[in-house]
């Protein structure tokens, strides 16, 4: 075919058309029509017409005809057309350009005049069929095909220079055409096109290829990474879009200039896949990591199906401890592929893999069938057995037979849903967040418990946690990276650990390796651990051993965690709160005490608390306000040695102070602390205030008689008494239903009657004559005795007695404390 | 074939102008004209003028404008037009008398091709 430009002449008349034909068939290849049908029907066989000389006036079908025809087909719309008439008035011309003709010319034609207007407009008609081809239509970057041939030029021309290709895209450009629209879109790949002109035009090739990928050759010499990076940068703010554009780089230094342009391009493009939705360096170079991985993976794709078929996959187990058990009481199945001339394939590679080509709910389903069949032998095996977790892949979810395999498996081997723990991902949420919970659901409603694994690593917000009824929140402590440095991080799994508690979620904190983490994981509450501190994963023998002994073979505490869930409802409910703790005698209050500066905050009382100290609720909540300023300064060393004290044992401790109110007026209390909980920096624990002035009025001397008040509180017991051994007194205070407290004096000189009425004279006897043997005997030592006492008018109950003898500074017995416990 | 150029021209034809338009093919051009000489248009003029269908009267005539004005027939020319413009404006009184005018220059166009 010859390259001149091809016209048509469309004229009925022979002579006409043979004028026209002589006119114009040196220079272009000359077709002609007699009519309007054959013309349309040259059209459409033709595909390179550049003019069309067009009479009005035909038989068949007239020039207007034919042109509406042409130019309402988007096909050849852009085609220019001449109307050829004898008319030349105006309402013609009106009307021939109004359908759509881009010129006319009369008969007589005037030569040159019909020559130069065809001439004008082939030439611009072939000028836009070349730029359209080379270049792309809205950014006026080259298009694929130019820009291969000019980098081709381009490095043939420069044979010494080094040159890199380079392949960028927007990350999720589809989101930001949503998000704005599509007028928005190409303005962004505009300006884009824009900058990477600027800079590359004098030094090297730059495309555009496909919707948002653009590609650019550079001598190696002029790769700036930084430029590279900070360019999305300028992107947002010069558009003043809020929203920032992410641009990935695909980097392939050239080092083989045999390969051919597209080949280049190619590996620039698996760099980029590697760089794709990494946020923190968005570039990668193709190097031979990027090639290995990718070769790897067609080699892996080659045998996945074998490695079913010769069972290469195999499943390890991972214990999840409980430390208020301190045994394990489930596990998590993994897989693992044991190729047999490779060795172990890491997870890591044929997961993502797996799940990017579809392959991976073959794998899971086949996982899933023999950690089923592990389960049910196991159960005949061994008396202790625990449920598995299986992991759900998010492709799995897309599969609608899933849930139906699942379900069928329990029956298939005869197990109980509760054997086999389901675990599904954050992302599935993210992808689809009605059919994930849909399918929760209904796994939930057939008996399964679902877990939520690698919670908080992905992008769901508050709402799934609202929306999606899982059991069971698994957290990766690596995600929250060193604790020991990380305040604020410690600080966020606090709250997610009480959170799940509120929301009546277990939490399995996996990930553990150390010893201070699990010892901070304790104190905020957490049982469940998954981790290298206690198992890594173990095959299946392995994992046997612990079936056989499930105990944890590292240290831990067996004390029972305190469940400070209760004290958790207790500051959500108000009410219940108030109900609870206004019944109870005295100020009753939860404290935050911290260790460090030793100071007492409130939290939240109840309502006799405040008139206990008679200040108002403001007051006592003011932020910085320390509660130990209310009380007497002597007693405030010993109210805070009871407060460590008691986070040191857990146990209930009792200090007696004086509570100093503005006005000076003491009050007489007995405080009673209890430790509840710790979180990171500070210790919650709640605090009884009880007035017993009543009691201090019994003339007793607080100095004298302080230490059997102490012993009465620190024991709960019934009565305590000082006997003064020197000078025959024997002091007795005796609690009554009341909490109330008697105290009764006594000469032992003298009478033995009052004694009785306390406790039977038999067992007086015997008290007394052990009394009488420790002073005898100048012992020290404590002694204790069980005895039955009656006391306030109630029978004989069975009490302990226990004697504490003091020795002055001589070396003498001179105070024997008693204490007798009701048992 | 200058004869033929020369009478033409004394008919008042618009030689030199049509062979600039068959960019100096004289052959080409004689062709041409010998070709129009045989133009069926006229013949079908002739057999419509006096039926009343304008439209196809208009079309003729139109045709045998063009042809004439391409072929530097001027007086051809000229008396087509006048027909063709009646015939436009639907003005039939004097079609049959202007027709004749035509045919006439027609038939002198003819006679000088034959000889």
């Amino acid at each position: 075919m010859d390259n001149k430009s091809a016209i048509l002449i469309v004229e009925d008349s022979k002579i006409n058309r043979i004028i026209l034909v002589k006119m114009f068939s040196e220079k272009y290849n000359v077709l002609q029509a007699e009519n309007g049908e054959e013309a349309l029907n040259i059209i459409h066989n033709n595909k390179d017409i550049s003019c069309i000389l067009l009479d009005l006036i035909m038989p068949v079908m007239d020039g207007f005809e034919v042109l509406s025809n042409i130019k309402n087909d988007f096909a050849y719309s852009n085609i220019p057309v001449i109307v050829i008439t004898t008319d030349n008035d105006s309402e013609s011309e009106i009307k021939v350009l109004d359908y759509g003709a881009d010129d006319f010319c009369l008969k007589p034609f005037k030569a040159e005049i019909v020559s130069l207007k065809v001439k004008n407009l082939v030439d611009k008609f072939e000028l836009e069929k070349k730029y359209a081809s080379r270049f792309d239509s809205l950014t006026g970057l080259f298009n694929a095909d130019s820009f291969y041939a000019a980098t081709e030029k381009l490095l043939n021309d420069n044979p010494s220079v080094n040159y890199t290709i380079i392949m960028t895209n927007i990350e999720k450009f589809k989101l930001v055409n949503e998000l704005f629209d599509t007028a928005t879109g190409d303005a962004i790949l505009i300006k884009i096109a824009n900058i990477i002109k600027n800079k590359v035009s004098k030094v090297g090739t730059y495309a555009r290829l496909e919707s948002d990928h653009f590609a650019m050759c550079i001598p190696t010499s002029n790769l700036d990474i930084d430029v590279i990076q900070k360019q999305a940068g300028f992107l947002t703010s010069e558009m003043d879009i809020n929203y920032a554009i992410q641009l990935s780089y695909g980097i392939f230094i050239i080092d083989n200039k045999n390969l051919s342009i597209t080949q280049m391009c190619d590996r620039a493009k698996m760099a980029l896949n590697a760089a794709k939705g990494n946020y923190v360096t968005s570039y990668a170079f193709y190097d031979d990591e990027v090639r290995k991985n990718l070769l790897v993976e067609q080699e892996l794709n080659q045998y996945m199906n074998q490695a079913i078929e010769e069972d290469q996959f195999e499943i390890y187990f991972q214990p999840v401890y409980s430390l208020s058990k301190g045994k394990m009481i489930s596990a998590e199945a993994l897989v693992r592929w044991n190729h047999p001339t490779k060795g172990f394939i890491s997870p890591g590679l044929f997961i993502p893999l797996f799940e990017r080509n579809g392959f991976i709910t073959k794998l899971d389903f086949y996982v899933w069938d023999k950690v089923c069949r592990q389960i049910k032998e196991w159960e005949s095996r061994f008396e202790y057995n625990v449920p598995i977790s299986i992991n759900i892949s998010r492709i799995d979810m897309y599969n609608p037979g899933m849930v139906n395999y699942i379900v069928s498996l329990i029956d298939k081997y005869d197990i109980e849903p509760r054997f086999l723990k389901l675990e599904v991902t954050e992302s599935a949420y993210t992808e689809n967040p009605e059919k994930l919970i849909e399918i929760i659901k209904y796994l939930q409603n057939e008996g399964f418990i679902v877990l939520m694994d690698d919670f908080g690593s992905g992008y769901s917000s508050l709402n799934m946690l609202k929306d999606l009824p899982v059991d069971v929140l698994k957290i990766d402590l690596k995600f929250l990276f060193d604790l020991s440095n990380n305040n604020r991080a410690a600080n966020i799994l606090t709250s997610i650990v009480r959170m799940a508690k509120w929301l009546k979620m277990a939490v399995i904190v996996e990930g553990v390796e150390f010893e201070n983490q699990l010892e901070f994981l304790r104190s905020i509450g957490c049982d469940e651990i998954q981790g290298y501190y206690f198992d890594r994963p173990l095959s299946k023998n392995i994992f046997e051993s612990r079936l056989l002994d499930p105990y944890a073979k590292y240290s831990t505490d067996k004390r029972e965690l305190h469940d400070d869930l209760e004290f958790e409802d207790f500051l959500q409910d108000k009410e219940m709160f108030l109900r609870l703790i206004n019944n109870n005698v005295g100020g009753f209050g939860i404290f935050e005490y911290n260790p460090q500066n030793k100071h007492l905050k409130v939290v939240k009382v109840n309502d006799k608390y405040y008139s206990i100290f008679d200040v108002d609720p403001y007051t006592m909540f003011e932020t910085n306000s320390n509660t130990l300023n209310l009380f007497s300064k002597r007693d405030r060393n010993s109210i805070i040695e009871c407060c460590e004290r008691t986070i040191k044992t857990h146990n209930r401790e009792m200090v007696i102070a004086f509570i100093e109110k503005e006005n000076g007026e003491k009050i007489y209390s007995s405080i009673s602390v209890q430790y509840v909980y710790a979180t990171y920096n500070n210790y919650i624990i709640s605090v009884t205030i009880n007035d017993i002035s009543n009691v201090r009025n019994h003339d007793a001397d607080f100095d004298e008689d302080c230490d059997l008040f102490k012993t009465l509180f620190f024991n709960k017991c019934i009565v305590a008494f000082d006997l003064d051994v020197l000078n025959d007194v024997l002091k007795l205070f005796i609690r009554d239903a009341e909490m109330n407290y008697s105290k009764i004096t006594i000469d032992t000189s003298e009478s033995e009657e009052i004694g009785n009425s306390i406790i039977d004279s038999k067992n007086y006897e015997i008290i007394k004559k052990i009394i009488d043997c420790i002073i005898e005997e100048n012992s020290s030592d404590i002694v204790t005795k069980e005895i039955n006492i009656s006391y306030n008018n109630r029978e004989c109950v069975p009490t302990k007695c226990s004697l504490f003898p003091l020795k002055n500074d001589e070396g003498f017995v001179y105070k024997v404390y008693g204490a007798i416990d009701d048992i | 074939m200058n004869t033929v150029f020369v009478k033409l021209k004394e008919i008042g034809s618009d030689v030199d102008g049509a062979l600039a338009r068959f960019m100096g093919d004289e052959e080409l051009y004689i062709e041409c004209l010998e070709s129009f000489t045989e133009d069926e248009n006229i013949p079908k003029l002739e057999r419509l003028i006096r039926t009343t269908e304008y439209q196809e009267m208009f079309n003729c005539a139109h045709t045998i404008k063009g042809v004439a004005a391409n072929l530097g027939l001027t007086s051809l020319f000229n008396t087509t037009c006048i027909l063709v413009e009646e015939l436009r404006n639907s003005s039939y009184d004097n079609i049959e008398t202007d027709f004749e005018a035509m045919s006439n220059e027609f038939n002198i166009f003819v006679s000088i091709m034959h000889n």
